[in-house]
């Protein structure tokens, strides 16, 4: 055994984000702007905020026309229990602000390109408000932004005087409309800072940490896993997103995650994991989460105890193969996120860096999917990923992104490309910072009647017969990397070029073949899928009846997806909650290889729970 | 090239005198001078109780996974083994700008597993081309917080098995590195020694109220920060609190068992500005204790605030020093933490195996490297100087030795090294000075280092001492540093044998009979044998500083002892000097009752 355990047992070093009291005072929000003076926190930084971008000045450079800051209270607790242990036990409170100067003009400034400097510093406030220090740190990071930005800009101006085609979209589309809208206020028009009552979190922390260890005590139940932990972890979040440009975005969010992580090694000694997550958008109580703990540690060690004793993938496989709707789910959510983004290609000293360009953004007004199906996200249908307005102010609303198979427009932020300018409220900001486009309740749904399960395996077998093939697969999950992080193998890794992308390794895969009458499934390891082109999605040849929903957090914006590997210690701090409702998918053009690995040896040692008596 | 960080150093107020001088006229010949240097110190005696329920576990666990790796049932034996269980229980306070940021208090355990491999004379712990980890020796990772029987084994278990895979790679590469090797003109030197009677030292547990701690400290370190940034050009004021108290659980396979204690509480203040011309600027204060309330009181704490305050605002005011070699004083701390940097580390055992290291002392025991009246020692038993109490104090090392005086230095010749069991040839045992933070291997680390001097003069002459060398030097002036902030110094040999010191106060004193000068962006540099041989005189007070210094094995508490020295000659030059403006927009509107500068 190697290469486990070590690294999981860093990983709720870096989980704690806190957030802190605060007296509410109220300030007018145009009495703000009017330039008042400040009395909560929350006015001094707007204060502040707007006299930097009217009076920050360089000799020779371009002068801010906006500035953005956002601001994240955050509060949490993470519990780590470990074979009946409690490994970590940590509470954490954070609060800290990050600026963002923009110098030139919407049409052109120092955005969206690589390799410039730091023009978004960030910086700590204080545990509880104070108009005085937040101003004083404000008014140091905004000269730092604003000097990175200055420098940002004119490297970038100078990228583009290289550029043979210099016909480039505008920079940031113009602001719909000036908005307060904060949670801890709502329907007021004025500058808030939340209340105390709002701002403390009251966690279950005790009756958690009992329940880390008595759930990971169930591992003492299975002598044939080397490690594992059960990881509980809560999160509240004030976050403010507040533009001089008129935008003041507050939101409250409550989160929790109960995530379940094992590994063991194969008889070959192949290293195998599996991990799967509870996640609630609330505080949770160890009592909410005690039967469906217990229920999901159970589920992790039985499956990887199937995976164990599993046969591996004995060929390659390039027939049609069948997706249940959680791997359908996750195969949308790797795919759909981060390709129909709306963001261009960044800017580079060396041109644009065309392979982070969203391989939909060339496909709107085709066919991108078969014209049976249509995919809508909509932020404000009820769901994981609902919510009313994006974290740049733009306001929410349903996408029809395909209709009968033809991408209808992409998942748009403030930053344009070169046919589409306005942000269609996409934005989305991680408690950590990070603002991207991503989805929010993604729905893929049929013009026609979808199959049975036994249908859908009986067809799926016959068009494998098609392809020359006595058998077919059928994959019912995918490897969870946002809750389990980097696979633990070498081998397990799948690099890319060009215009294919990585997918997540498969978690549970079966041999599907005809016994008689009977379809007989059996699990197998060691699949991997090779890289795939978005024109696999037009191949979706059938889909199921009976669709499924699955609560995703997903990272935002172009290295986001469900591929992404977090690890849970980034799960609530660096993802946006989303879901994916879809039915099974019957698939061509996926193909399932051999995973060539060189297993180590079994342990030396014996494990405590396969010791002789 | 290695980097000794001793971050935070201890001020002491410049001290005017009006002794006469009697001066040397070069290095080497001195004038005579007083009494030896003298001062109270105290030990203390170690709580003895009872074994907790982790001794135990680890024992057993130790027993049998021993058995297995030792056992002709692997190839590659293992011929010792320990555990190393370490909780920490800690307070984090800190303010900035008049404001609490941060009030944590947290709680941990690792597991350092130490597994060696081949035998004591090569091993998995063979010096590799100046590379420290990664080779069974340390692992630092994180088990219950509570002494659960399966959760322990489960981790102890998991944690022994990579280690051991570790230590056999190592061993094999080390094994394969030295049979390509000439050692013919070289001692023989083994990378473990065993001991022959076991330690079993066992303290009682001991528990801070970090809460408590917390609610009387809070308000004092906002306060603390205030002051600090008693001025709207201040940058950033912090003043932090961090308490510590930390449990260790150890075995081993020679039947060593300890279990100690320590209390570590720090109190910091740094203040930052930028000068006019932008050379970034910072006045810091550090207080390490054994508890909380040995701390100074807010109101001497403040006062230490306001003068720091002060005297950033004066090194914002000061001209830019001149490079410039001559002679200088180190007042007492400085000159502690000079001679740990440039001296102390080059004394540590392992430096004298790696043939990546400079050596610069390893062949000179027996022979004179230091002025005759310099003694130079390490005794982390002593826990006060003179009242203040010593950050390097401990009772056990981190190998299960118990600490000892280790005499470096005596009438200026070298007489030993700082030794963990990893010895130097001709030594054969530690003397108890292998130390690690947790997570890392354990090397030889300096604990209290003393720089002792069998003459010395009046602390008050010192300044005329000066003036009379640098006339004799046609100088104009001589250089007085009275603040060192740390430094780092060349050990690899593929780089010159060299040192840099970071200076935060440093006074020019004229020969004219000028106002003393406060000067700022000097570093001192030079190299370490020219450097000692210009010690012409110490003064007659022990300076002491404390600190936290890392370097290969992690962070370890340490303290440096020493009396202020002139030396007849030190170099200078210029320090790093960012050039970026200070903020383009005034400062916004400061907290009430703050002055404004011009």
């Amino acid at each position: 055994m190697t290469g486990i355990g070590i690294g999981r047992r860093g990983f709720v070093l870096g989980a704690s984000i806190g957030l802190g009291a605060v007296i509410g005072e109220l300030m007018p929000w145009r009495a703000a702007f009017a330039g008042t003076e400040p009395g909560g926190e929350l006015a001094a930084l707007e204060l502040e905020l707007r006299r930097g971008v009217a009076e920050l000045r360089l000799p020779g450079a371009a002068e801010p026309y906006a500035a953005e800051l956002r601001v994240v209270r955050a509060e949490s607790v993470t519990l780590d229990g470990s074979y009946g242990g409690v490994i970590s036990d940590l509470y954490a409170h954070q609060n800290i602000a990050a600026v963002s100067v923009r110098v030139g003009s919407l049409a052109r400034d120092n955005g969206n390109f690589f390799g410039g400097s730091n023009t978004e510093p960030s910086f700590q406030l204080a545990r509880d408000p104070d108009p005085v220090a937040a101003r004083k740190r404000l008014w140091l990071a905004m000269d730092r932004s604003y000097r990175g930005a200055s420098a940002t800009y004119k490297a970038k101006l100078s990228a583009i005087d290289r550029l043979a085609d210099k016909d480039l979209p505008i920079d940031r589309s113009a602001l719909p409309e000036q908005v307060v809208d904060l949670d801890w206020a709502p329907g007021s028009t004025v500058l808030v800072d939340p209340p105390a009552a709002s701002v403390r979190a009251s966690f279950d922390r005790a009756n958690l940490r009992k329940l880390a260890a008595e759930l990971s005590g169930q591992f003492s139940e299975h002598p044939s896993i080397d490690n594992g932990d059960v990881i509980i972890q809560a999160l509240r979040t004030h976050e403010l997103n507040l533009s001089s440009e008129g935008v003041a975005v507050g939101r409250i969010h409550d989160r929790s995650v109960l995530g379940v992580v094992a590994q063991t090694q194969a008889r070959d000694g192949m290293e195998l994991d599996h991990g799967l997550a509870i996640h609630v958008q609330r505080l949770a109580t160890a009592d909410e989460l005690r039967e469906r703990g217990a229920a999901l540690v159970a589920q992790v060690l039985r499956e990887l105890e199937e995976l164990v004793a599993a046969p591996m993938l004995d060929e390659d496989y390039d027939g049609p193969i069948l997706l249940g709707p959680v791997a359908a789910a996750q195969l949308l959510a790797s795919t759909v996120p981060v390709h129909a983004g709306g963001d261009p290609a960044p800017l580079s000293d060396y041109g644009r860096l065309l392979e982070y360009e969203p391989h939909w953004q060339d496909r709107l007004g085709k066919q991108v999917l078969p014209e049976t199906l249509d995919l809508i996200d909509d932020p404000l249908a009820p769901g994981f990923g609902r919510y009313t307005r994006d974290s740049q102010g733009v306001a929410a609303q349903r996408l029809e992104l395909v209709r009968a198979g033809v991408l209808q427009t992409l998942l748009m932020t403030r930053r344009a490309n070169g046919k589409i300018d306005q942000s269609n409220g996409r934005a989305r900001a991680t408690a950590g910072g990070f603002v991207g486009a991503t989805i929010s309740n993604l729905t893929l749904s049929s013009r026609v009647r979808g199959l049975s399960r036994d249908k859908l395996e009986r067809e799926l077998l016959r068009r494998a017969k098609d392809d020359g093939y006595e058998f077919a697969f059928v994959i019912e999950s995918l490897r969870d990397g946002l809750v389990l992080g980097p696979a633990p193998r070498d081998s397990a890794a799948v690099y890319t070029s060009g215009r294919k992308i990585a997918l997540p390794l498969p978690g549970r895969v079966f041999k599907l073949e005809q016994r008689g009458a009977k379809l007989e499934r059996t699990l197998v390891r060691g699949a991997l899928l090779a890289p795939m082109s978005m024109r696999v999605l037009r191949r979706i040849r059938l889909v199921g009846d009976q669709p499924e929903t699955l609560p995703l957090r997903l990272p935002p914006g172009l290295t986001g997806g469900f591929g992404s590997d977090l690890g849970i210690s980034g799960i609530l701090g660096q993802s946006v909650d989303t879901q994916v409702t879809t039915p099974a998918l019957l698939i061509d053009g996926l193909e399932l290889v051999v995973e060539r690995v060189e297993n180590e040896r079994l342990p030396l040692l014996d494990h405590p729970l396969r010791r002789e008596p | 090239m290695q980097r000794f960080a001793v971050p935070f150093a201890l001020v002491l107020a410049l001290a005017s005198a009006s002794f006469a001088c009697e001066r040397s006229d070069r290095p080497g010949t001195r004038a005579p001078m007083g009494p030896a240097l003298s001062f109270e110190t105290t030990t203390l005696e170690p709580q003895l109780g009872a074994p907790t329920p982790a001794l135990a576990i680890l024992g057993d666990e130790l027993g049998r996974n021993f058995a297995r790796l030792s056992s002709e049932a692997v190839d590659a034996p293992a011929y010792f083994m320990s555990y190393d269980l370490v909780g920490v229980e800690s307070l984090w306070l800190e303010a900035n700008d008049g404001a609490l940021d941060k009030r944590h208090i947290d709680d941990d355990r690792t597991i350092d597993v130490d597994i060696r491999v081949g035998d004591p004379m090569l091993d998995n712990g063979h010096p590799t081309n100046g590379f420290y980890g990664g080779n069974g020796l340390g692992s630092g990772v994180q088990v219950s917080l509570a002494d659960d029987r399966l959760s322990l084994a489960q981790a102890l278990w998991m944690v022994t098995e990579l280690q051991y895979q570790d230590a056999v790679e190592s061993w094999i590469e080390a094994v394969s590195s030295e049979s390509m090797l000439t050692r013919e003109d070289e001692p023989l030197h083994p990378d473990f020694s065993l001991v022959e009677v076991p330690l079993v030292h066992v303290e009682t547990p001991r528990k801070l109220e970090l809460e408590a701690i917390a609610e009387q400290w809070a308000p004092v370190v906002t306060k603390l920060s205030a002051i600090l940034d008693a001025d709207p050009v201040v940058q950033q004021a912090t003043a932090m609190l961090n308490a510590v108290v930390e449990n260790r659980s150890y075995v081993d396979t020679e039947g060593a068992q300890v279990q100690s204690s320590r209390i570590r509480v720090r109190l910091l203040m740094l203040v930052t500005a930028q000068a006019a011309d932008g050379m970034a600027l910072e006045r810091f204060m550090t207080f390490e204790r054994h508890d909380a309330a040995q701390l100074p009181s807010p109101a001497e704490l403040e006062a230490v605030a306001a003068q720091l305050h002060a005297e950033l605002m004066a090194l914002r005011a000061a001209p830019v020093a001149e490079p410039y070699t001559g002679p200088a004083v180190l007042e007492g701390p400085a000159a502690g933490v000079f001679f740990h940097e440039i001296f102390g580390h080059r004394l540590e055992g392992h430096r004298q195996k790696d043939d990546y290291e400079g050596q610069t002392f390893t062949k000179m025991l027996g022979q004179p490297i230091l002025p005759e009246f310099i003694d130079v020692y390490d005794d982390p038993t002593l826990a006060t100087i003179n009242g203040v109490p010593l950050n390097g104090h401990y009772f056990v090392d981190d190998e299960a030795i118990q600490a000892q005086r280790a005499s470096l230095v005596a009438g200026g010749v070298l007489e030993g090294f700082l030794l963990s069991r990893s010895v130097v040839s001709p030594f054969t045992q530690s003397n108890g000075h292998g130390r690690r933070e947790r997570g890392n291997l354990v090397v030889a680390r300096q604990g209290n280092l003393i720089v002792s001097a069998r003459e010395t003069v009046a602390e008050g002459s010192l300044r005329e001492r000066l003036i009379a060398e640098a006339k004799a030097q046609a100088k104009p002036y001589g250089l007085w540093f009275s603040d060192i902030q740390g430094g780092y110094t060349i050990t690899s040999r593929s780089g010159p044998q060299a040192f840099k010191v970071l200076p935060l106060m440093v006074y020019r004193i004229w020969t004219d009979g000028r106002p003393d000068e406060l000067v700022r962006g000097a570093d001192i540099v030079g190299t370490p044998l020219a450097a000692f041989e210009t010690i012409v005189a110490a003064g007659d007070k022990p300076g002491i500083f404390n600190g936290m210094c890392g370097a290969e094995s992690g962070w370890v508490p340490v303290s440096a002892v020493s009396p202020s020295l002139l030396l007849s000659k030190l170099e200078i030059e210029r320090a790093m000097h960012e050039r970026s403006k200070p903020p383009l927009l005034s400062p916004p509107p400061a907290r009430a009752g703050e002055a404004v500068s011009q």
